[in-house]
């Protein structure tokens, strides 16, 4: 028989929005690094009688997420209440969305080796817990809570169990923190904790083909990934153990997992045998959200050209080779600065993927000189090594030992195959060979 | 556990010490006693919603003339300070709200 | 500083002239909510409606008594004792603004504020010969208000006559950007444009079935033919779902409740859980189950669903009456005691005022008569949203017709 075991995996991914003040109050939404409980007030402190008011900012910053992300943006939203008790979370409910989610049915390409597309089932918007510390104080075994966090706007992205693999998920993730970045709308750091990650893995059998199977009816929630190299550490160990226990003819427990730095693996955190009760209603306290064509328009209207379109047009239109081209367009700023450079070496007639290839390398610091300056720079460098009139002719000789029919055309007659000859040597010099230069020593080659 | 009526009741012992649990309320043995009688009693009385025909009516869950987006701006406002943010709790421990025990994961 | 009422939970300043229902927070001092959960418990800002009235030169005199929560009907559901009625002590003041309605009775105080989510200020104006104001839904901001049922608590204002209640109602009436639901676009779209002679008063029907007290529908004839004799056009309207309306509200408000009470466990500020008292664990423990997985949709979904049809009710009356009469509670005041151990039956006394709160509407409540033992009897005057100054003008004008209201009780 030929079973085969299909990794079913989704993901769940909270990021911490960067706008200034928190989801629901005016306090500041920037934690990182502050003294505990500075940034708190009646509101994300849960005291009597506070009231939410929703943040313009984050709501604007989820839409144009979701359009990102190529997302139907639903034209009714409401806030929900999600009822549980834990000590950082202070109403003992948190404000989310539950049914009617700001945005919803998207997708997101990668690319690893083949095109693939994981869906998004959801983008909304809630609020953050606070934080919790594991201490010892006298001798007494304690939590510290910390409630600068509480209130900050949080945005949840879900995806459909699309992925197939620990490398497809650390690309998504990884896909999808460079679209944030770019957006502007999330510092979306790992280690700060503003982007945290959660998977859902299982693994589907079927005795035919990978189409044929259906969904498997557990799953594993594994926590604590706290950086995209546990996430695919994680996946891995449990695509492998599930897979020990289903061809051992058992099956793998619904449960909670947290992944264990120091083990390489995950361990059971909690059963989950029944799904958590939450008791959602619609949040009263808040009118509910509607948004118009025209404001879904302005909006979009906002929304740059993303990393991976750039990338591609990096590629296609100006030859740069693609991981060149995908770490480029990761970052808005570089991207700017390559597309002058690109502008400046066209009109020098350089070649353009060394010169990406020395910025991304470092080897220049791009901060401090300017387009125009490294192209000439770079163009007197070269212009140096080849005023030494050996290294041209050899290159020459090359050129004419590559093209055999071009200088027989030549010498037949058609003169403007010079041209071609030309530029054959401009590549082999990288660009930085005088083509007036080269023209001169081809013609008296030539007319030999 | 059957009542009079010989129906079955909706919420009994169990159910309702589940629902107490949810609740993060504590409930002895008497109090679990008399909550089922008297809830059984409120619920019993609901019933008569049961024969209203609401299959096409939409629930209402705020009463505000229909009123949608009262957003804020994103700006920064005063908070609390730190002394004024703890100066009501039983226990704190430099500058954070301290509770007690080793807690369960969420 | 106990009274003989035992209305006062905490006197600020003797030489004020306003005083708060405990569940006003009042910056620097004591704020319970008639619970020993919040014992002790100072905050650090004042509720929206105590700054506005600060700042129009209102000086806090005392915190009154209230049911725990404001959960209950008589008062007696206050972890500080009940309060007592001072047109007869063995009497309940009404509740849940007890302590209020008995303050403002006894003229300990002129003015007072209260709450009112399925009746609690209209219920203790009848009971103690007071007039008072539950609002439009959104009318007067919530913020610094210790939430019991979000979507029917409205900010309620009491005093010795509607001229006195109008005063305040225009002082606190107004948008606040720290509660969401104040901003309507439909605020002041009822500016008193009517003629007085032209309004036209509707009796619902359901409202007067039998098993309403034969002393309180006759005290509400009387009123009808006042208002007759003055010129107001009274007819009789139906308002059908009227007999859901406990069921409806028992179902939505106790699992608003237990939402709200969920921030109370003790690690921030206040008391453990286990300090709750009964009916607040009754009406949290029902709220969790009504809303619970498996049963949100048959108990709770449901119960919000019949909420749309109250509504269509009354819409479809103020088609034809600018304003309802009605009385506010099926009894006149009952004795301490003799309600507090059947929380069905004590529920019950709401059924006259809830459905005017699921639908979020203004109501006045004032006196219209005293019962052969004298107590007082109320009536109440409802009108669709932000029509507050219609009812006030009608209100007025009764009150110059009658004078109820100022009898005073003999202390």
């Amino acid at each position: 028989m030929n079973q085969m075991y299909t990794p079913v995996i989704g993901l769940e991914i909270h990021v911490e929005l960067a706008t200034r003040s928190k989801m629901f109050c005016g306090c500041p939404a920037d934690h990182f690094g502050k003294e505990p409980n500075i940034q708190t007030c009646p509101v994300c402190l849960g005291l009597p009688g506070a009231l939410p008011v929703p943040n313009k900012k984050a709501i604007e910053w989820t839409i144009l997420l979701g359009l990102a992300l190529n997302c139907r943006i639903n034209r009714s939203s409401k806030f929900d209440r999600k009822h549980y008790f834990y000590p950082d979370l202070p109403k003992g409910y948190q404000i989310s969305q539950y049914d009617e989610p700001i945005a919803s049915g998207g997708s997101l390409k990668l690319k690893i080796d083949e095109e693939r597309t994981i869906g998004i089932e959801r983008v909304h918007l809630e609020e953050d817990t606070g934080k919790l510390l594991h201490n010892t104080v006298n001798g007494e075994k304690v939590t510290l809570v910390d409630f600068n966090r509480s209130g900050v706007a949080l945005v949840e992205i879900v995806t459909e169990p699309d992925i197939h693999s620990a490398t497809e998920a650390k690309e998504f993730a990884q896909e999808l923190q460079r679209i944030i970045r770019h957006l502007g709308i999330s510092d979306c750091d790992m280690e700060k904790g503003s982007m945290r990650l959660e998977a859902n893995i299982s693994i589907a059998e079927s005795g035919k083909r990978k189409e044929e199977s259906e969904l498997p009816a557990y799953k594993v929630e594994v926590k604590n990934l706290n950086s995209f190299r546990f996430l695919e550490r994680a996946i891995n160990y449990e695509i492998e153990r599930q897979t020990a226990l289903l061809k051992a003819g058992r099956k793998p427990r619904q449960e909670t997992r947290g992944f264990v730095e120091k083990l390489n693996a995950t361990r059971t955190q909690r059963y989950k045998e029944t799904a958590a009760d939450y008791r959602y209603f619609p949040e009263p306290d808040i009118p509910p959200l509607e948004f118009s064509n025209e404001f879904i328009d302005n909006i979009r209207a906002k929304l740059p050209q993303l990393p991976q379109d750039i990338a591609k047009q990096l590629e296609n239109k100006y030859g740069i080779r693609s991981s060149y081209a995908r770490l480029v367009a990761a970052d808005k700023e570089l991207t700017d600065y390559v597309l002058a450079v690109i502008d400046e070496a066209k009109k020098a007639r350089m070649k353009t993927d060394s010169l990406v290839g020395l910025i991304i390398n470092q080897k220049i610091d791009w901060h401090k000189v300017k387009p125009e300056q490294l192209v000439t720079e770079m163009m007197k460098t070269k212009a140096a090594q080849v005023s030494d009139d050996t290294t041209l002719e050899q290159w020459v000789k090359q050129a004419v030992a590559d093209l055999p029919k071009v200088v027989a055309d030549y010498k037949a007659g058609k003169k403007a195959a010079i041209g071609v000859l030309i530029g054959k040597v401009a590549a082999l010099s990288n660009g930085s060979a005088d083509a007036s230069v080269v023209k001169k020593i081809l013609e008296e080659k030539l007319s030999r | 556990m059957k009542d009079k009526r010989n129906q079955k009741l909706v919420i009994d012992s169990k159910l309702l010490e589940h629902v107490a649990s949810l609740a993060k309320i504590t409930v002895n043995e008497g109090e679990v006693k008399k909550y089922v009688v008297q809830l059984e009693e409120i619920i019993e009385y609901f019933r008569q919603l049961d024969k209203i025909d609401t299959l096409n009516i939409i629930p209402t869950y705020q009463v505000i003339d229909n009123t949608t987006n009262v957003l804020r701006e994103d700006v920064i406002e005063s908070s609390l300070s730190q002394k004024e943010a703890l100066a009501q709790a039983k226990r704190t421990h430099k500058g954070y709200f301290l509770v007690e025990g080793v807690l369960n994961e969420r | 500083m106990k009274d003989k009422l035992n209305a006062i939970l905490l006197e600020i300043n003797p030489k004020g002239n306003i005083g708060y229902k405990d569940n006003f927070l009042t910056r620097g001092y004591e704020t319970t909510a008639g619970s020993n959960v919040l014992k002790g418990y100072i905050s650090h800002y004042s509720a929206t409606v105590v700054d506005l009235f600060e700042k129009n030169g209102f000086v806090t005199k005392a915190k009154f008594n209230c049911d725990a929560w404001a959960h209950g009907s008589s008062g007696e559901n206050s972890d500080f004792g009940a309060v007592k009625n001072p047109w007869n002590n063995a009497y309940t003041p009404g509740g849940s603004s007890s302590g209020s309605s008995a303050a403002v009775a006894s003229n300990y105080t002129k003015y007072a504020t209260g709450t009112d989510t399925g009746g609690s200020i209209r219920l203790p104006a009848a009971f103690t010969n007071s007039s008072a104001i539950k609002p439009t839904y959104g009318a007067i901001s919530r913020y610094g208000i210790v939430a019991m049922a979000s979507s029917t608590d409205c900010p309620s204002l009491i005093a010795q006559n509607v001229k006195d209640v109008e005063v305040l109602f225009k002082i606190v009436s107004r948008e606040d950007k720290k509660d969401a639901n104040t901003f309507s676009s439909k605020r002041s779209l009822r500016g008193g444009q009517f003629k007085p002679g032209s309004l036209k008063i509707g009796l619902p029907k359901e409202y007067f079935i039998e098993g309403l007290d034969r002393e309180v529908s006759e005290a509400v004839r009387q009123a009808r033919q006042v208002l007759t004799e003055d010129g107001y056009k009274i007819e009789n309207v139906s308002l059908p779902h009227t007999k859901y309306g406990i069921a409806v509200y028992y179902l939505i408000m106790p699992v608003e409740v237990a939402s709200n009470l969920a921030r109370y466990d003790g690690v921030r500020y206040g008391q453990a859980r286990s300090f709750f008292g009964e009916e607040a664990e009754r009406r949290i423990i029902l709220g969790t189950f009504t809303s619970s997985a498996g049963y949100s949709a048959k108990y709770y979904q449901k119960a919000a669903k019949v909420r749309t049809l109250i509504i269509q009710d009354f819409d479809q009356v103020f088609k034809k009456v600018d304003v309802l009469l009605t009385p506010v509670s099926p009894t006149p005041p009952f004795k301490l005691g003799e309600k507090a151990n059947d929380p069905l039956k004590m529920y019950l006394s709401d059924v006259l005022t809830v459905n005017t709160s699921l639908a979020g509407l203004p109501s006045l409540a004032l006196s219209c008569g005293f019962t052969k033992k004298n107590l007082p009897i109320g009536m109440q005057f409802v009108g669709p949203r932000w029509s507050e100054p219609v009812l006030f003008s009608v209100g007025k004008r009764y009150q110059e017709l009658t004078d109820w209201h100022k009898r005073k009780p003999s202390i």
